[in-house]
């Protein structure tokens, strides 16, 4: 078929058609839309007793800032991602691995700098440390189905980076609703049963973001 | 050529104008629109695939157009967002076109231990099947359903839920292909 046969077909096709929000309108309803799962999760998975000490604890409060902001900067740069232009605001896309960096580096820095106090909470050692990572995953899946199901409705031309920033997304808000609910701060815990596996997730997302996010 | 064009405001406006307008549901304004944005996308696909395979890119560049205008919304630049879209398209084809490369290559040596069969008649090797066997089996089943079957492409692109101007595509390709097997 030529060329212009192609253009003329198309143009009849040319109905008239609602482009996408703004990616700030998409990434506050869709935060809205998790927080509010989050919340839910929250209430089923109860809170930790001691968390309004915890959170007179500043290593505790930073985290979960952290967090919350990994989930943000991960749901913002997933909505900017479904455009294949990324909205022209290309930044964006960096923020999740940045924030995810300092995430990290923070547990490193509380691991080497800072003395295990009398509010931190360190289980005797044994246990199933493997459901933290199953819980996380488990909490992730909802979130992971919700975002991938707006990308869809994009035309995102980095579906592997963009599928990370899905599933980064969700597991990061999964981490977040097992950190205010399980009573342990042991921090080499929280690195290999939070915060890598949660890096493993948004691995497993460039796969899930290859085959789902085609177009 | 492409940066001095896609850098003139003048065109930048008409081009977003005429997109909008097309987008809103006006047919002239989008034929408009493509048949400007292919004669630019022809000039960069030119710059940096093979002659042979500048017009099958072209298309699928301006059917990706097509399938994601709903992502611009006027609110920006537009040509970012078009070289964005080619960009993908383009490394998308060569990323095929150098799995092609690397499995042909792999089969040099299995080739040359089965040369033709000079005393072969010319008909077996001409036989539809035949010609039929390199081409992928959903572009076969356009071939089949439009040239033997009869059917129209709108009509095949309702029974296979495709795009009609996806069908016309495919078939384009799958005949393209054929053609080439004849020459050789």
């Amino acid at each position: 078929m030529q060329t212009d046969d192609l253009i003329a077909s198309l143009s009849q096709e040319a109905t008239k058609r609602q482009p996408l929000h703004a990616p700030l309108w998409l990434g506050l309803r869709l935060i809205l839309v998790l927080s509010a799962y989050g919340v839910i999760a929250q209430f089923f998975m109860h809170i930790r007793p001691d968390v309004i000490a915890q959170f007179s604890r500043a290593p505790f409060t930073i985290e979960i800032i952290l967090l919350f902001a990994l989930f943000l900067s991960s749901v913002f740069a997933a909505v900017v991602a479904m455009y294949p232009d990324y909205y022209q605001k290309t930044w964006i896309l960096n923020l999740p691995y940045l924030v995810f960096l300092v995430v990290a580096g923070f547990i490193l820095y509380q691991m080497a700098m800072m003395p295990v106090t009398s509010l931190m909470v360190i289980p005797p050692p044994g246990g199933q440390p493997l459901e933290c990572a199953l819980c996380i995953a488990a909490l992730s899946m909802i979130p992971s189905a919700f975002i991938f199901g707006l990308m869809r409705r994009g035309a995102s031309v980095t579906p592997i980076r963009a599928g990370s920033f899905a599933v980064l997304g969700a597991a990061s808000l999964g981490s977040l609703i097992l950190r205010l609910a399980e009573p342990n701060d042991s921090l080499l815990h929280l690195a290999q049963w939070h915060y890598l596996p949660t890096l493993l997730f948004a691995v497993i997302g460039t796969f899930a973001g290859k085959w789902l996010l085609k177009w | 050529m492409v940066t001095s064009f896609a850098s003139s405001n003048d065109h930048q406006a008409e081009l977003t104008r005429l997109f909008c307008a097309g987008t809103a549901g006006h047919a002239a304004s989008y034929n408009a629109f493509l048949q400007k944005i292919a004669i630019f996308l022809r000039r960069m696909v030119s710059k940096k695939l093979p002659q042979s395979d500048v017009e099958d890119v072209v298309q699928d560049i301006l059917i990706s157009v097509h399938k994601a205008r709903h992502t611009y919304d006027g609110q920006r630049p537009l040509m970012p967002w078009i070289f964005a879209i080619a960009r993908f398209r383009i490394n998308d084809h060569l990323r095929r076109l150098y799995a092609r490369a690397s499995h042909e290559t792999d089969g040099e040596g299995v080739l040359e231990n089965f040369q033709d069969d000079v005393t072969k008649p010319l008909g077996e090797t001409e036989s539809v099947e035949e010609l039929l066997r390199d081409v992928p089996e959903k572009q076969r089943h356009i071939l089949t359903m439009m040239y033997v079957e009869g059917f129209t492409a709108r009509e095949t692109g309702e029974r296979l839920e495709m795009n009609e101007s996806a069908v016309k595509v495919a078939a384009h390709r799958a005949l393209k292909k054929i053609r080439e097997k004849l020459k050789v």
